[in-house]
């Protein structure tokens, strides 16, 4: 009994330190390698107390599969979509600024070109919903961004970057 | 006696293999050249830790197949899927 405490000790001791420091993170793609690290340090003490079968369905579902789903969910709802409309083209200098300033936020800047239609009176490139595009590119080179919310969070940690790169909420009609 | 033998080297292979795989991890090179040593290494090793204790435990034996199965399984499609989440400019860093 006293070496298979000397086993379990370690393992149960870092379980809940890594799931406080998964809590604690504030990047999603730091707290999802440490929610692997939590999922496998749960398979270990679950081997080491004879349920091998538990511990291959905590790193198959655990640690595997819900890994691989937020990997997916956390790229696709990272990204921020720029619409910018026929001839208009945001130059080199600002969209690295932009890059630079969503990068802090933790979003991937993605331009969309093609053909600029209106739904629901909001601003979109065809086949995409108005909703999936989070920014439009303004006649005078202004970036109209569509969630209040990301506007004033923005200006909030970064006031002087969403001066220079002319940020503003959208006009609707 | 030999099975023995057999089972230690295949898992101190497997473990070496593991090792090997991972030390590129600490080096800068692009992010696909350490995921893909990460990939062979791991699911190489893993395996050969499976197939040694397939020799030394013969009581469950279906459920280490399971597990080679399943990690077999699971360590292509996972390296698959994080180098299609790989952003373009990521491919590059370090360089």
């Amino acid at each position: 009994m006293g070496a298979d405490a000397t086993l379990l000790l370690p393992a149960g001791l870092l379980l809940p330190l890594v799931a406080m420091l998964m809590l604690r993170q504030h990047d999603p793609w730091q707290a999802l390698v440490l929610r692997g690290a939590l999922g496998s340090l749960a398979a270990l003490l679950y081997g080491l107390l004879g349920a091998a079968d538990v511990a291959l369905t905590e790193v198959l579902v655990g640690t595997l599969l819900s890994t691989a789903l937020y990997a997916v969910a956390i790229r696709a709802t990272r990204t921020f979509r720029l619409v910018c409309p026929g001839e208009l083209a945001l130059p080199e200098g600002r969209r690295e600024l932009l890059q630079a300033l969503l990068a802090g936020e933790g979003f991937r800047l993605e331009l969309l070109e093609g053909e600029v239609v209106s739904e629901d009176g909001m601003v979109t490139v065809a086949g995409i919903h108005p909703m999936d595009c989070h920014g439009i590119l303004a006649d005078d080179l202004a970036i109209q961004l569509r969630h209040p919310s990301l506007l004033a969070r923005l200006r909030q940690r970064h006031a002087s970057l969403c001066t220079a790169l002319n940020l503003r909420g959208e006009e609707r009609p | 006696m030999i099975q023995a033998i057999l089972s230690w080297a295949l898992i101190m292979a497997g473990t070496l293999l593991w090792i090997w795989g991972t030390l590129p991890l600490l080096i800068s090179r692009d992010f696909l050249y350490r995921l893909h040593t990460l990939t062979v290494a791991d699911s190489l090793g893993s395996g050969l830790i499976l197939a040694g204790l397939f020799l030394r435990r013969s009581g469950e034996r279906p459920l280490l197949v399971l597990a080679l199965l399943s990690l077999l399984a699971w360590n292509a499609v996972f390296s698959y899927l994080l180098a299609t989440l790989a952003p373009e400019e990521d491919n590059t860093d370090g360089r």
